[in-house]
């Protein structure tokens, strides 16, 4: 675990001075790499002259070459002058300090670590007419990393950061033996450091941009292949190695969604998915921040009473602002399409030369029996999958999706029951006209 | 008869390949294979595998190398720091000997036998044995060239000593050759400090 303590100088003698506890700590963890960013502050006394101060790294992933030591305040006045590596521990080093001040300074601590993640859920509330819900966003955090971290701020950044896969690799070097050199035995080891320090100047310039924009709504970042957000999560906790916390990152009501069911046989054989469709914008009272990946969890209110029934749950894949989302909830057999072949026949029937068939037409005729369960509206999306040179005859609507593809949209009033029907014209060898 | 062994000069190469690792029993087995029909192909698969393996550091070493240095470490070298008269110096000679034995037992385990090195030097450093230590802290650059960490630590640490044993000019050996090696492009922070603080003693 990562231990400081502070010994300062007087004549020959040397005070080892137990240190407070970390004022502040801020954990930046990267989602594409195993890879955090710690700062900690801590209100240290100084004597006026050298100070010694050390810092263990011993049994945690910390990455030692990355520690960084900063003076907050009094800047101007504190000095690192030397850094040793005490022989009488391992794993330690020890700052000597030269500070022009006696009293307190405030001082920062900076390095990267491994082995703290996160992961990203959701939860959506939406109402008895599925026409609005409440989202609500967690982060979980999980903590590996050897080293507890109290009271700490949690950021993530959301996105990706290029340069960042084989960043993890620097705060384990018994697992770094041998994968930082090339094929030809160069040291790659500069290389990643680089990248560190790209990583470290992105993390800055989202901090200036905090810093200089507080009131104003966070922007994204955009460098060449990167695009990337730093979220914070409100409030702080305490996150001991070995443990995971689930944090509350928002909740947000009233965002409109639409709710649609559809079917498609070659995609889900006869089931009916349900989906809820929700953009993450303002007028949606979201579009704050860019949504990370994450699980969600459905639930409908079902009684008036505000219980809830559970709808489903799939996954989303990072959000930008403005875009839409599809939430899959799996099947609903509330809402039902028994599509019926009616009629088959094969015509126009064509032979060649010596007799053989070179040209038919196909001629089939479909009914579909839909039918509305639930005691809400529902929209009903149908889609079929024609190949080669089709044409189709229908009273319903429908619109052409692509080349291969119709669909059928069905608003269905609640306890309602259908039928409609379509004609479909295949025109195969010498018959096929398009 | 198999294709291997209507192939002679791929046998021979294979052969030639492995032979200065364990020439007998790969002779063995090609014989076998020979025997039971297998193809060239995969034995040359087999080949290249082994000759991975033969090179590759065994994973359960590394366990083992890995308990054994933090069981040390923990046991008898942290204790030491705090403990005084005969109780310390028993404490680094039990700490002496653990870092011996991961030397001795987990010798493919570069990055645990570096750590183990500087260790080891660490003791001698902290018992007064300077010459010793600084013998060991040199060793770790030359055993274990690519454990880049380990021997910015170790040139500083046998630098830091002589510096302050009065010993400048070798001193300033050890400070020159963190300078030399390290003194690249975009260090990481810590490497960037050092690096300068060696510098300043050049000077």
């Amino acid at each position: 675990m990562a231990t400081w303590a502070l010994a300062t100088t007087s004549f020959a003698r040397i005070n080892v001075v137990t240190l407070p506890d970390r004022d502040t700590v801020q954990l930046t963890i990267y989602n594409s790499a195993d890879l955090t960013m710690v700062k900690e502050t801590r209100h240290l006394t100084f004597r006026k002259g050298l100070n010694k101060l050390e810092f263990s790294w011993a049994n945690t992933l910390i990455d030692p070459t990355s520690v960084e030591f900063h003076a907050l305040t009094h800047a101007d006045q504190v000095d690192t002058l030397d850094v040793r590596f005490p022989p009488r521990v391992t794993n330690t080093l020890e700052w000597h300090i030269n500070s022009e001040v006696a009293g307190e300074v405030v001082c920062e601590i900076r390095y990267f670590t491994s082995g703290i993640i996160w992961s990203a859920d959701y939860v959506a509330e939406a109402d008895k007419a599925e026409k609005l819900m409440a989202l609500a966003g967690n982060v979980r955090v999980t903590n590996y990393s050897g080293e507890d971290y109290e009271n700490a701020q949690v950021r993530l950044v959301v996105g990706v950061i290029r340069l960042v896969e084989e960043i993890a690799t620097l705060a384990r070097p018994s697992e770094r033996d041998g994968k930082d050199r090339d094929e030809n035995g160069l040291d790659q080891s500069a290389g990643l450091k680089r990248k560190e320090r790209e990583m470290k100047k992105g993390v800055d310039k989202l901090e200036l941009q905090d810093a200089v924009h507080a009131e104003a709504p966070a922007e994204i970042i955009k460098e060449g292949v990167s695009e990337y957000f730093l979220y914070t999560v409100d409030g702080r906790d305490t996150i001991p190695t070995g443990w995971s916390k689930r944090l509350p990152s928002f909740q947000t009501n009233d965002v409109p969604i639409v709710s649609y069911y559809k079917f498609e046989k070659e995609q889900w054989d006869d089931k009916v998915i349900r989906f809820y469709k929700f953009t993450n914008d303002k007028p949606s009272h979201l579009g704050v921040e860019p949504l990370p990946d994450g699980d969600v969890k459905a639930f409908r209110v079902v009684t008036r009473d505000q219980l809830f029934n559970f709808v489903g749950a799939t996954s989303v894949k990072y959000i930008p602002i403005g875009e839409s989302v599809e939430l899959e909830l799996g099947e609903d057999r509330e809402v039902m399409v028994q599509p019926t072949l009616m009629d088959w026949q094969k015509t126009n029937i064509h032979f060649d030369q010596w007799g053989g068939v070179d040209g038919w037409i196909i001629k089939e005729t479909w009914q579909f029996a839909v039918q509305n369960s639930k005691a809400i509206d529902v929209i009903l999306d149908i889609r079929r999958n024609f190949d080669g040179d089709w044409e189709l005859k229908s009273d319903a609507t429908y619109e052409k999706v692509d080349k291969t593809k119709v669909k059928f949209v069905r608003p269905l009033k609640p306890h309602a029951k259908e039928l409609f029907s379509y004609e479909l014209t295949t025109r195969y060898g010498t018959n096929v006209t398009k | 008869m198999s294709a291997l062994c209507r192939q002679p000069r791929q046998v021979a190469a294979a052969k030639a390949v492995t032979s200065h690792r364990t020439p007998k029993r790969v002779r063995r087995l090609l014989l076998h294979l020979c025997a039971r029909q297998v193809s060239v192909f995969s034995v040359s698969l087999w080949l290249i595998f082994s000759a991975g393996c033969a090179t590759a550091p065994n994973p359960a070493h590394a366990h083992g190398a890995k308990t054994l240095f933090e069981s040390t470490a923990r046991n008898y070298h942290f204790p030491s720091a705090v403990a005084t008269g005969t109780e310390r110096e028993r404490l680094l000679n039990q700490a002496a000997t653990g870092y011996e034995r991961v030397l001795r037992q987990y010798p493919d385990q570069d990055d645990w036998c570096a750590k183990s090195l500087r260790s080891l030097a660490n003791v001698r450093a902290t018992q007064g044995r300077l010459d010793e230590a600084i013998q060991l802290y040199a060793r770790v650059a030359e055993q274990h060239p690519r454990q880049d960490w380990e021997i910015l630590q170790s040139w500083k640490s046998a630098a830091d000593l002589l510096w302050e044993a009065g010993r400048r000019a070798d001193a300033q050996k050890f400070y020159r050759r963190i300078v030399t090696r390290f003194d690249q492009p975009n260090p990481a922070a810590m490497v960037k400090l050092i690096v300068h603080i060696a510098q300043m003693r050049l000077q």
